[in-house]
């Protein structure tokens, strides 16, 4: 960047808010900076004389930005426009720039009712097109984290990574809603007020950056709540994985300037654009998961952990069963997690050796201090996972007074108890007896 | 009442259409819509572009001649149809006006 140039970061994108774009190209003018350039996220300027320079910012909505010439009229859309003093300066897809260095020219739409017909053609096809992908993405991930929910989830209300993947959908979803509620608001105020001769209604960029920006914020702040308690290995993969994908748009957007340069057709610039994004994005998820693969690889796995049997809430001996050595049994720790309103642990007990006859014994205990939390998660264990479309079956109530629990139920050979604000689940390699039922629930159940 | 699709014409449509009774180059249309109105109506290029797009698929004007990016039209017999029931439209408002409009006359 010489003396003679610079660059702007683009805070707001000026569809809808032109005329905030054109004071502020010609606020830029006055201090001696001419627009030279401008994509979606830049502008660029060269210096020259200050001037009182009008600028436009208008649409022209069969354009687009895999467009390596100008299309179907566009070219004398451009010379009736010279004709009225508007030169033009730059564009990117649809948008055009023009300025104007008469004192008072007509502008470059005087017909609201037009005008508003193709913002909205050009408000279909960007922002409204974009947040309903976005709001699908966001759906379906809402539907994931609900399904892992669903499958497992004492676990989840213990981990900080769920916490954080909840909040960043959150933030997608809210965003793509809150837009498309924006833009639908803006085009029925324009139309109620073109009808009656007035002018289309501003949208204030302001807002939407302002939107953009704590939608930003709430993402980070879901990203650093996700990074709680995770190991350096994690935080190593989240900066490899947000630098690459940085690192891919740089890299089609340079592609795509590099097909506009070679002066493909309009038609090869998009298909090889589509084509060069497809690629591009399963090599880059394959490095990603290769790179995931390569770092769990050399890292010490955090789960399960090996531990002593004394470590154990309750061990198959506790329950009577003699353990020898013959058996290698092994008594894992398989999990925890710790949030400010659960705690869960996950342990396991087994026999290595494959002709023992020892039963094995998993357990998870979790401590729900919120009470409607509690009860979404008892309420969502005794309706039973579902796999893909598959409901399985859910939990049969049994008699709690054996445990020593509040409530109990039944599913196959697993058994989920209530104790006050802890819920455990049993399984067990038999269906244990009434004495049994007495010492797991003395154990686990923290009474 | 809402203006449904060339149900009225606005000014910009109605001059835009009388001035190409006579064959013109859709660049000069601007200019001449300012002579013929004294400056009065002016037409932005982008309305004016979206516009000449409406009226051909319309079948209100046709194009007559090409000499590169300069594009002439002019008014065809539906154009021209359409612009004597606009005409005749505001006579009768100009002529309820005279009849009713006065001060005290209802």
């Amino acid at each position: 960047m010489s003396r003679d140039t610079k660059k702007e970061l683009l805070l707001y994108q000026p569809v809808g808010d032109t005329a905030a774009m054109a004071r502020h190209l010609e606020k830029r003018a006055e201090q001696g900076w001419l627009l030279e350039r401008a994509d979606n996220w830049w502008l660029r300027y060269r210096r020259a004389e200050p001037t009182g320079v009008r600028y436009a910012v208008a649409f022209f909505p069969e354009a687009t930005i895999f467009d390596a010439a100008p299309v179907e009229g566009q070219e004398t859309y451009y010379d009736y426009c010279r004709a009225a003093g508007w030169e033009y300066v730059c564009s990117y897809g649809s948008i055009q720039y023009f300025r104007n260095f008469r004192p008072a020219p007509v502008p470059i739409e005087t017909d609201e009712a037009l005008k508003l017909k193709t913002l909205r053609r050009v408000m279909l096809r960007t922002v409204v097109l974009m947040n309903v992908v976005w709001l699908l993405l966001a759906v379906s991930w809402c539907f994931n984290l609900i399904s892992s929910f669903r499958w497992s989830p004492l676990s989840m209300v213990s981990q900080y990574s769920a916490l954080g993947l909840a909040v960043i959908t959150a933030a997608f979803l809210l965003h793509s809603l809150l837009e498309l509620l924006r833009v639908g608001v803006w085009y029925l105020r324009s139309r109620w007020s073109v009808k009656r001769g007035g002018a289309c209604a501003r949208i204030r960029g302001s807002l939407q950056a302002a939107g953009d920006f704590s939608v930003l914020a709430i993402m980070l702040a879901g990203l650093g709540a996700s990074s709680v308690g995770q190991g350096w290995g994690y935080l190593v993969f989240v900066l490899v994985y947000s630098v690459g994908f940085l690192l891919l748009l740089v890299v089609l957007r340079a592609l795509l300037r590099h097909f506009k340069r070679l002066q493909f057709s309009n038609t090869a610039s998009l298909v090889g654009s589509i084509a060069a994004s497809v690629v591009l994005s399963i090599a880059f998820v394959a490095g990603m998961n290769a790179f995931d693969w390569s770092l769990e690889a050399s890292l010490p796995p955090e789960w399960p952990k090996e531990v002593s049997a004394e470590e154990l809430p309750l061990t198959l001996e506790d329950l009577g069963y003699a353990v020898t050595e013959a058996d290698r049994c092994e008594y894992l720790h398989q999990g925890s997690g710790r949030t400010p309103w659960a705690a869960f642990g996950n342990w396991y007990q087994g026999a290595e050796a494959p002709d023992s006859e020892l039963p094995f014994l998993n357990y998870q205990i979790a401590d729900i201090s919120w009470d409607w939390l509690r009860e979404l998660c008892w309420d969502t264990i005794m309706r039973g996972p579902k796999y893909g479309n598959h409901q399985l079956s859910g939990y049969t109530p049994i008699d709690p007074a054996p445990w020593g629990a509040d409530a109990a139920a039944r599913r196959n050979r697993t058994q989920v108890l209530l104790y006050g604000e802890r819920i455990v689940l049993v399984t067990t390699g038999w269906t244990p007896t009434e004495g049994e039922a007495a010492v797991i629930g003395a154990a686990l159940g923290g009474r | 009442m809402a203006r449904e699709k060339f149900q009225t014409l606005t000014e910009q449509m109605f001059y835009i259409l009388l001035c190409l009774r006579r064959e013109c180059c859709g660049v000069d249309i601007m200019e001449r819509v300012r002579e013929m109105t004294g400056g009065r109506v002016d037409i932005g290029p982008g309305t004016l572009y979206a516009l000449l797009e409406s009226f051909q698929r319309e079948g209100f004007i046709r194009e007559t001649k090409r000499e590169g990016r300069r594009r002439s039209y002019r008014i065809t017999p539906s154009g021209a149809w359409r612009l004597e029931e606009e005409v005749r439209r505001l006579e009768r408002q100009a002529a309820d006006y005279r009849n009713f409009g006065e001060e005290g006359s209802l």
